[in-house]
């Protein structure tokens, strides 16, 4: 059940209904059974996968939390009580390991066997081992990584002492499976998500207000920008080789709005129907194009995956102790500057390669993430050289134009990096930019990008008014306070031109091929 | 006013203008293929038809109602489409039913050479898009369409907003038409004769041909009306006449008449070298000898009575009037 199709409205607005007709101590349980419904009508067998995360990872936090119950140290001497913790945290790691291992496992049989054994048979040929592997035929289910990601940080938590277990196995099923997140995210902490999703909310009018006016501008946002500018960017990028250097930069200009509107798209239907029943979920964006950095920019970018691999993958292998004796070793022989930065590099290059793993099981979203891996290291890196730069020449850093400057450096990078993200493989990445930066290639093609005149008029005015609100959203001024608050002659007609700017140019329809999510495949 | 009250007013406004923009966007944008031969029926005075001619376009080209008028008196309408089927034929009957209670109703068997519902989506808008919001629509849709299908029939928007880009004046005036549902062509496509066969040459209906003729002739039976079989002439292709031959096995089975101006249009005189606008439709040549025939027989085999000079149907005159002054053939 795709967010934009008329099924998702008529299911959305049923949804609602009866939460506000259920008893508010039971409320969660209809949500429950309607996140059940909503992702088994993709397919019923994906459910035995996330019955099993679910299943694994309630019990594994329930197990934690009664061991640490059970074990009564209050009668043991100091050293005693040393032990039993130390024997106690060791017990907890194995069930947080074997939990995580198993999630993770699941995820690697079903996303990354295929790509893995593939490349290894490929590896063999170059070493004259010949051998065909066996291949999976596993239909990836929809929202895995972002399920997983999900409850591996929930057990996690569980076991640092963030979060205490949820002793309720069907309220923690809600967690892992509430509908407007269990697709594409945003990926939820128990801590946060917990209280607000258990909780039986009262009706507000302006509440469901607001959540229906989020809800529309994520439908203008897929609809309208992201689905017209993908016309636009499948056209040259099927067939590159043809077109000029305007229209690939062009191409790669609309896919960095498109994939935002799409995303982005996504978040605002999902925390708009989220609001409309008084559950607020994680913001995952931004306004991240107005970043003046790469880094700034992954702040801005997918927020919460950009913090999950931060407390479960950055910090971990930091404070490692294989990377601590590492640092040991570098502060030794080399000093303790060196020794810091080389830690903090391997880190951010686990998490940049398995950023780039997680989007999807090919090599050009690896390289995608070890591009920004190396564009972050090197921006820490240079830092002191930039601001050594900057003094020197007596920049004044809070000048627009500075600013400016900086903002179009990281959008052009961005983009860079997402020829590699939208490209099916590498020969086509490669040749894309190669056509770029050629001097031989054409400046543009007589051949058309797919969209006509009206059309591009149309996705101008869109990215137009996306940028408006992203101005809003930057200075963090609550666009939908302000439209409230002007006369209702003048609201209704913002609410209205943004409706019927849906309906009209949205891009749905047997006139258009239907498309989906560019995130549901991850 | 407390805040609840002013709060749902305020809801029923939002959703009334709501429906009224959108319902004129969809008028806006639809495709309008047709609309100025359909739409005009509903505006004909409730009860006033004596004879309705429901089919497809072979019948839209080969029946002029306002000549059957002209030469004899009877009030008549075609309530048909292009390129539709016999269960789309069966719902254009149940809508026409729900404004007119003719005393005969005509049935264009042409589509008995297909086994399908419908024959293309767009086609199908044609006919639905053209109906007024009704139970009749909503069982067609029903029926005639698989789940995947059905919202951009329910609400046509979902296929057509995309038109907002090749919108002409036309898009924005009223629909008007003085046809009664006939489409008048002067053009002319020089055809071969069909080949002969013999009515004993005939090949079994498609079983959902056959189940929603039946339906439509018993539907007819219930309510008291006459009916009659009819096949416009047309450059059949070779395995269509032994299929429209079938149907006279209907037609005796419910003692009804069944003709088939394919295999009689040398009776009317009828020419494929001048009568034919294509090798499907019939121009107004054609279309004058097959009325002209149909009158007579109409008029010969059932009591339809001859509504000229009556004050009732006075408005049928200056219609006639405009409409010679419109079409000259």
């Amino acid at each position: 059940m795709v967010f934009t199709s008329l099924k998702f409205i008529l299911f959305i607005t049923a949804t609602v209904i009866i939460y506000f007709l259920f008893p508010k101590k039971y409320r969660w349980v209809w949500l429950l059974l309607s996140s059940y419904f909503f992702y088994l009508s993709a397919s019923i067998k994906y459910g035995v996968f996330l019955v099993f995360s679910t299943a694994v990872t309630f019990s594994a936090a329930v197990l934690m939390e009664k061991l640490t119950e059970k074990a009564d140290i209050s009668s043991l001497s100091k050293e005693e009580r040393k032990q039993a913790k130390k024997r106690l945290q060791k017990r907890k790691k194995l069930i947080v390991a074997f939990a995580v291992i198993l999630n993770f496992a699941v995820l690697f049989l079903i996303k990354y066997y295929n790509f893995t054994v593939l490349n290894i048979s490929a590896l063999a040929g170059v070493f004259g081992i010949e051998f065909s592997p066996v291949l999976s035929s596993l239909l990836l289910p929809v929202g895995i990584s972002f399920y997983t990601f999900q409850v591996t940080g929930y057990v996690i938590d569980v076991y640092r002492g963030i979060s205490g277990a949820e002793r309720n196995f069907f309220k923690y099923a809600l967690f892992v499976s509430y509908f407007p997140q269990i697709m594409q995210g945003p990926i939820g902490r128990f801590s946060q998500l917990s209280e607000t999703l258990y909780y039986g909310h009262a009706f507000e009018y302006e509440r469901m207000t607001r959540g229906i006016q989020r809800m529309m501008f994520g439908f203008f946002e897929k609809l309208v920008i992201a689905d017209r500018l993908a016309i636009a960017v499948d056209t040259v990028w099927a067939q590159y080789s043809s077109y000029g250097r305007i229209e690939l930069i062009l191409a790669c200009i609309f896919y960095a709005i498109q994939i935002y509107a799409d995303f982005a798209g996504y978040m605002d239907i999902a925390l708009g129907a989220s609001e409309i029943m008084g559950i607020r979920l994680s913001e995952n964006f931004k306004a991240p194009y107005f970043s003046a950095s790469v880094p700034e920019f992954w702040r801005r970018w997918h927020i919460t995956l950009g913090s999950w691999f931060r407390d479960y993958l950055f910090y971990p292998v930091m404070r490692s102790g294989w990377c601590s004796k590492l640092g040991k070793f570098i502060k030794e022989k080399f000093g303790k500057k060196l020794s810091g930065k080389v830690t903090t590099v391997i880190a951010l290059m686990c998490v940049w390669f398995f950023t780039g793993m997680w989007h999807g099981a090919s090599w050009h979203y690896i390289i995608w993430g070890v591009y920004y891996g190396i564009l972050i290291i090197l921006s820490t890196l240079l830092a002191p050289v930039f601001d050594g730069f900057v003094q020197k020449h007596s920049i004044d850093r809070s000048k627009p134009l500075y600013k400016s400057v900086q903002i179009l450096k990281t959008f052009a990078l961005v983009c860079l990096g997402y020829i590699f993200f939208r490209s099916t493989g590498m020969t086509q990445a490669f040749g894309i930019i190669g056509r770029i930066f050629s001097v031989s290639a054409p400046l543009n093609s007589p051949a058309g990008i797919g969209l006509d005149k009206a059309d591009l008029l149309v996705a101008l005015i869109a990215v137009a008014v996306l940028i408006i609100t992203d101005i809003y959203r930057a200075k963090e001024v609550d666009i939908r306070e302000a439209v409230a608050a002007k006369p209702l002659v003048l609201r209704w007609a913002v609410y209205f031109i943004l409706l019927f700017s849906v309906i009209i140019f949205g891009v749905y329809g047997p006139g258009y091929s239907s498309s989906s999510f560019i995130y549901f495949q991850f | 006013m407390n805040i609840k009250l002013q709060r749902i007013i305020k809801a029923a406004a939002f959703m009334l203008i709501f429906c009224l923009l959108f319902s004129g966007a969809t008028y806006i944008l639809r495709n309008k293929n047709e609309a100025n031969i359909v739409l005009p029926f509903y505006d004909e005075p409730k009860n006033t038809l004596d004879v309705i001619f429901i089919g497809s376009s072979h019948v839209m080209c080969s029946v002029y109602p306002m000549e059957l008028y002209d030469r004899y008196g009877i009030a008549s309408y075609v309530f048909a489409s292009s390129a539709q089927l016999l269960p789309q034929s069966y719902y254009q009957l149940k809508e026409a039913l729900r404004y007119q209670t003719p005393k005969m109703i005509v049935l264009d068997v042409s589509g008995v050479i297909y086994d399908t519902k419908i024959s293309t989506a767009e086609y199908a808008h044609v006919q639905i898009d053209n109906m007024s919001f009704s139970p009749v629509k909503y069982q067609a849709i029903w029926d005639l369409f698989d789940s995947g299908s059905r919202t951009e029939y329910i609400f046509n928007i979902v296929r057509f907003h995309s038109r907002w880009k090749e919108l002409g004046k036309n898009d924005f005036l009223p629909i008007k038409s003085i046809t009664k549902g006939s489409y008048v062509s002067t053009d002319c496509t020089p055809c071969s004769p069909n080949r002969e066969i013999s009515t004993d040459d005939k090949t079994a209906m498609y079983p959902t041909a056959e189940k929603y003729l039946r339906m439509m002739i018993e539907l007819c039976r219930e309510k008291g009306i006459e009916v009659m079989l009819f096949n416009a002439p047309a450059v059949e292709e070779h395995e269509s006449l032994p299929r429209c031959n079938a149907v006279n096995d209907i037609a005796q089975e419910y003692s009804i008449n069944y003709i088939d101006l394919n295999m009689r249009y040398r009776e009317i005189n009828f020419d494929p070298a001048t009568d034919y606008r294509d090798p499907w439709h019939c121009n107004a040549k054609g279309a004058l000898k097959v009325t002209a025939f149909l009158g007579y027989f109409i008029k010969a085999n059932y009591s339809i009575p001859d509504r000229r000079g009556d004050d009732k149907y006075s408005f049928w005159d200056s219609q006639l009037k405009e409409y010679r002054s419109q079409y000259e053939y």
